[in-house]
């Protein structure tokens, strides 16, 4: 999966349209919260089998925080 | 993981109860915004749970004992011919004695019997059918009740959007006896997750003070005390994802069974986005995974056999099913158990009302 189908796939858990946020948006202007978190961990497990930490994602603030946990297993 | 398969014993029967009680999730409203209860809700699959009252007056033990006295009498057996009782859950009557000896005597079994609890929760279904059929196949005993329930209602801060719209009560029984189903379990703990599932205070470790009931504000606009559950959902998650497809896997390829042969997936009925996830993980077919707890909520050990009630019972009633039952959380635990059973007792839900639920042998004088 490229960077940007994963970031489709984002938009698609956010329920926003692809393109309508960008890599340094912050999460919380996109209303990040604790079942987000959660949808993220899943995003990641679904589609790129890669195991995000909590903690890790407590820490990012914006979008390409987010996509650096899994960077590794972009094409 | 730990593996056992046995084929010594049989599962006869199960009941399930629950209080008339219903709550839904208006508590957080003082807290949080409709937007954010609506999100939790949708998240969950939690629209209402069952719950009782906070006065003590309906503990988990009465539940189960609702739940084993319907069962007792559906099976037809004499009381006298039960010689094992597990009572598992984390909701339990008091510090000491056992409940399952409390329950004992309520139930009015015969001295010939071995009784104790367990304390485990999302796991501690699977548990409790793990011992009893090894109590059972050793020889030891010949009829084996577990009953298993939780009231984490009495344990959860109204104002922690984390539990507070999740978890609900209920009690249930289960009947095993000596018998030939085959059995396939798989076992395993992580202790290493105890501290994101917990109700830290008020037990030995960090006795009950004023302080440690003081609710106070906590991560994310939470409020709890120290005595309330605390769960860190992302932590449990993340466990979940890691360990319960090789354990489904696990007792899968025990039993022999192909993906297509299992008829039903019963998984702990933790909350609606986790089970369909962990559906689509394992690519299990999604009408035979079992999802009940719109109406009930999370009931740790009690979500396994209430799905059952609720969901398969007049199937279990008059043919044989592969179950496969599955178990995670709190521990971290989990077991799954893979069996073949059927042309089960198993009445229709039991509802315990409020005021008719104090026994005299357990209402405290004052």
């Amino acid at each position: 999966m490229t960077r940007n189908e994963f970031l489709d796939a984002l938009a698609d858990m956010l329920e926003r349209p692809s393109n309508s946020f960008s890599g340094d948006d912050t999460l919380e202007s996109l209303d990040w919260d604790s079942i987000r978190v959660i949808e993220f961990i899943s995003v990641a497990d679904e589609k790129l089998q890669a195991e995000v930490r909590p903690d890790a994602i407590a820490e990012c603030i914006t979008v390409n925080d987010l996509v650096a946990l899994v960077t590794d297993k972009l094409t | 993981m730990v593996q056992t398969t046995l084929d010594g014993a049989r599962i006869a029967g199960l009941a399930s109860a629950v209080p008339e009680g219903v709550a839904d999730a208006s508590s957080l409203l003082h807290t949080f915004s409709a937007e954010d209860v609506r999100k939790i809700s949708d998240s969950s699959g939690v629209t209402l749970r069952r719950v009782v009252p906070a006065d003590g007056s309906v503990c988990t033990s009465d539940l189960c004992e609702a739940a084993a006295e319907k069962l007792i009498a559906e099976l037809r057996w004499d009381k006298d011919s039960i010689d094992g009782l597990i009572f598992v859950s984390q909701t339990p009557d008091y510090i000491l004695p056992a409940t399952a000896c409390a329950l004992h005597g309520r139930l009015g079994l015969s001295k010939a019997c071995a009784a104790f609890d367990v304390n485990l929760g999302c796991s501690g279904y699977v548990y409790g059918l793990w011992l009893a059929a090894q109590m059972i196949a050793s020889g030891g005993c010949s009829r084996v009740l577990v009953l298993a329930g939780e009231t984490a209602s009495r344990i959860v801060s109204p104002m922690d959007r984390a539990v507070a719209p999740l978890f609900g009560d209920a009690g249930t029984a289960t009947a095993l006896e000596r018998g030939s189903q085959k059995m396939s379990f798989r076992m395993g703990t992580d202790g290493k997750g105890s501290k994101n599932l917990i109700v830290s205070a008020g037990g030995f470790r960090q006795p009950h003070t004023p302080a440690t009931a003081e609710r106070t504000a906590r991560e994310g606009g939470n409020v709890r005390s120290d005595e309330d559950v605390y769960m860190n959902g992302s932590e449990i998650f993340t466990f979940t994802l890691r360990e319960v497809a090789p354990l489904v896997q696990s007792a899968r390829d025990d039993a022999r069974w192909s993906l297509d042969d299992v008829d039903a997936y019963v998984f702990h009925q933790a909350n609606r986005f986790m089970l369909q996830h962990l559906a689509k993980k394992m690519k299990l077919p999604l009408e035979r995974v079992v999802v009940a707890l719109e109406n009930f909520g999370n009931t740790s050990s009690a979500s396994i056999p209430l799905a059952i009630t609720h969901a398969l019972s007049t199937r279990l009633r008059s043919e044989d099913m592969n179950l496969m039952l599955v178990g995670f959380g709190v521990g971290y635990s989990w077991g799954a158990l893979a069996l073949r059973c059927g042309h089960l007792v198993a009445p229709d839900l039991i509802i315990v009302p409020t005021l008719a639920a104090g026994s005299p042998s357990h209402v405290q004088s004052a």
